[in-house]
């Protein structure tokens, strides 16, 4: 179970999360909402130890991360699928996966069979730099990427923004897969409401620095969406 | 991008002044080094060609030789750029690989070579005390890899102590690093004082005779071979090995791959270490042509700059390819224009070559160019 406990943070005199705590739940999609520049992927970069908070602390299981650079954290399970996908563009796909298992020193580089069977696209573009691909597909690998690691929560930053419809379609239907038949924990960071409304499980709905409501997906009411989402 | 762009500006700068000041201590040590080949040739040749043609008094001229003379003069100076080239070659393959991957202009990079260079001394002198005469000859493959170890050490040790403190400024990297070339120079010149020299090992002292007239020094053909076996191993490093597809990934986004586990603090720790081990190998090979003193690196530092900058910031083969053909031009020139003017040739010409072309002669290409 990940735990967000009373978390600050500030770049320099401006402070961007103020008194945050979340409770995740393991083995469920666990959505953050809110507009541009409330905090979100802020929270989701101290949450993986590449901000430091200011105050307040990052727990998971019986391990508290607060200290611990992101390495340390991947190797305790910590996923992440960055915002606008970073995929090292000079690397090719197949490099792209095999980073996380060079990071372990693994005995074998094989990279894992159900990930092609996740995402087939990939195997066809296995020697490809990964700035040559489409962003639908470097969406994919950034998924596919983060999964190499086995992860037990993955953090997501917006993995739909700037993706064609069907693409979308295939991500949410492999994240669900993940969640109910792995028993992941996801995180996301989500603008696009439908989507949330369709794999998501619970929300924190975040606006000016802050968590102002939390529920399940299902009870998002139009009351909240109006108030804290739209512009 | 238009801060490299910047540092390059300012380095060739740099480079100008610093040669204008002093003319060319690399060219001129390079030179005795050249005329040293030179009159190797010419005794060579004289002793080849005069008892073959005892009692015909012309046989002596030039004219004698296999080939004419305009054609060995041009030999002499391919393979004199190509050995000048070399150790530019590995000084900048260092300093681009420590650049690309942390953003540090190592401006003590030429202290780590000299580091080298006199681990080699020790290492000489120490076979020489303590070690029956026969094993002399031998010390020099233990002060190969000695020096790699050493110069690659302090260097993992200066990144612990100071650099790592300072990632993300560069400008202040630029005075730590200038600060540790003072005192490595210093500690240096306390120990070892101004200048000294050791004798190379009698299998690289004389020549290759590969034509009538043409005689290759050993040492800078055992350089260039050298060089070559860097290169290939840099290459394989980098590009085949788990160590060099994490250094590529931290290269190229560095809170991505730690998000992903790598453990950036050892790669940047060990990546310093490998590029000055580098110069410290090339270090060890100065002294085969050249005498020790504390300040030799100052002098190949900034042309193995200029090699970085023409080559493309964090480029392999753009630093082995203007590597080469700084050494190339410098040699052809200098016949012409004499070693100072010839300098001052080279730097105009590398000026132009940086409006025409500011990323160097390898930029990204594409998409990925952008990032």
């Amino acid at each position: 179970m990940l735990t967000i406990q009373n978390l600050s943070f500030s770049y320099g005199v401006i402070q961007v999360l103020d008194d945050i705590t979340m409770v995740v739940p393991t083995g469920r999609i666990t959505c953050i909402l809110g507009r541009n520049g409330v905090g979100k992927t802020t929270l989701l970069m101290n949450v993986m130890g590449l901000l430091r908070p200011t105050i307040g602390a990052v727990l998971m299981g019986e391990h508290d991360l607060t200290d611990l650079a992101a390495d340390r954290r991947s190797a305790l399970g910590l996923g992440l699928v960055p915002q606008g996908r970073r995929i090292f563009p000079r690397l090719t796909v197949i490099e792209n996966l095999r980073v996380a298992l060079a990071a372990r020193r693994q005995p074998t580089d094989r990279i894992p069979d159900d990930i092609y069977d996740l995402f087939p696209v990939l195997k066809t573009m296995s020697h490809r730099r990964g700035g040559d691909l489409s962003g639908g597909q470097q969406q994919q690998l950034a998924i596919a990427r983060a999964l190499v690691a086995d992860p037990q929560v993955l953090l997501l930053d917006e993995p739909t923004e700037g993706i064609q419809p069907n693409v979308i379609q295939h991500i949410g239907t492999v994240l669900r897969h993940l969640v109910d038949e792995r028993g992941l924990t996801i995180v996301m960071v989500e603008q696009y409401l439908d989507f949330v409304k369709e794999i998501g499980d619970r929300f924190f709905l975040m606006d000016r620095r802050r968590v102002v409501a939390e529920g399940l997906t299902s009870d998002l009411s139009a009351d909240l969406v109006h108030r804290h989402l739209t512009v | 991008m238009t801060c490299a762009r910047a540092i390059a500006g300012a380095l060739v700068i740099v480079a100008a002044c610093v040669c204008l000041e002093r003319p060319s201590r690399t060219l001129q040590a390079a030179a005795p080094m050249e005329m040293r080949g030179t009159t190797t040739v010419a005794v060579v040749a004289a002793l080849d060609v005069a008892p073959a043609a005892g009692e015909t008094s012309a046989a002596a001229s030039p004219s004698s030789a296999a080939l004419p003379d305009w054609a060995l003069e041009t030999l002499q100076n391919t393979f004199a750029g190509l050995s000048a080239g070399s150790i530019l070659v590995l000084l900048a393959l260092g300093l681009s690989i420590i650049f690309g991957l942390m953003g540090v202009i190592n401006l003590a990079h030429g202290e780590f070579m000299m580091v080298g260079a006199y681990t080699a001394y020790v290492v000489s002198e120490s076979f020489k005390a303590y070690l029956p005469p026969g094993a002399f000859d031998y010390f020099y493959l233990v002060a190969l890899p000695l020096s790699f170890l050493v110069a690659g050490g302090v260097g993992v040790l200066c990144e612990y102590l100071v650099i790592r403190h300072l990632y993300g400024r560069p400008i202040e990297t630029l005075l730590a690093t200038w600060g540790i070339s003072l005192l490595l120079i210093q500690t240096a010149r306390l120990i070892f004082g101004d200048t000294t020299s050791f004798t190379p090992p009698s299998w690289l002292q004389g020549g290759w005779r590969v034509i009538p007239g043409l005689v290759l020094p050993l040492n800078r053909l055992f350089l260039i071979g050298l060089c070559v076996a860097a290169v290939a191993a840099v290459y394989l490093l980098v590009q085949r090995t788990p160590f060099g597809l994490l250094l590529r990934a931290t290269t190229e986004d560095r809170p991505i791959a730690s998000a992903l586990g790598v453990p950036t603090r050892w790669i940047d720790g060990l990546t310093f270490g490998f590029g000055t081990g580098l110069a410290g190998l090339a270090g060890a090979i100065v002294p085969l042509y050249d005498k020790l003193n504390p300040n030799m690196g100052q002098s190949y530092v900034v042309d193995s700059f200029m090699v970085v900058v023409v080559g493309g910031i964090g480029k392999l083969a753009g630093a082995v390819v203007a590597g080469a053909g700084l050494g190339f031009l410098t040699k052809y020139l200098e016949p012409w224009l004499q070693a100072v003017y010839g300098k001052l040739a080279v730097l105009a010409l590398i000026i132009v070559f940086l409006q025409w072309r500011p990323s160097g002669l390898f930029p990204d290409r594409g998409r990925s160019a952008e990032s």
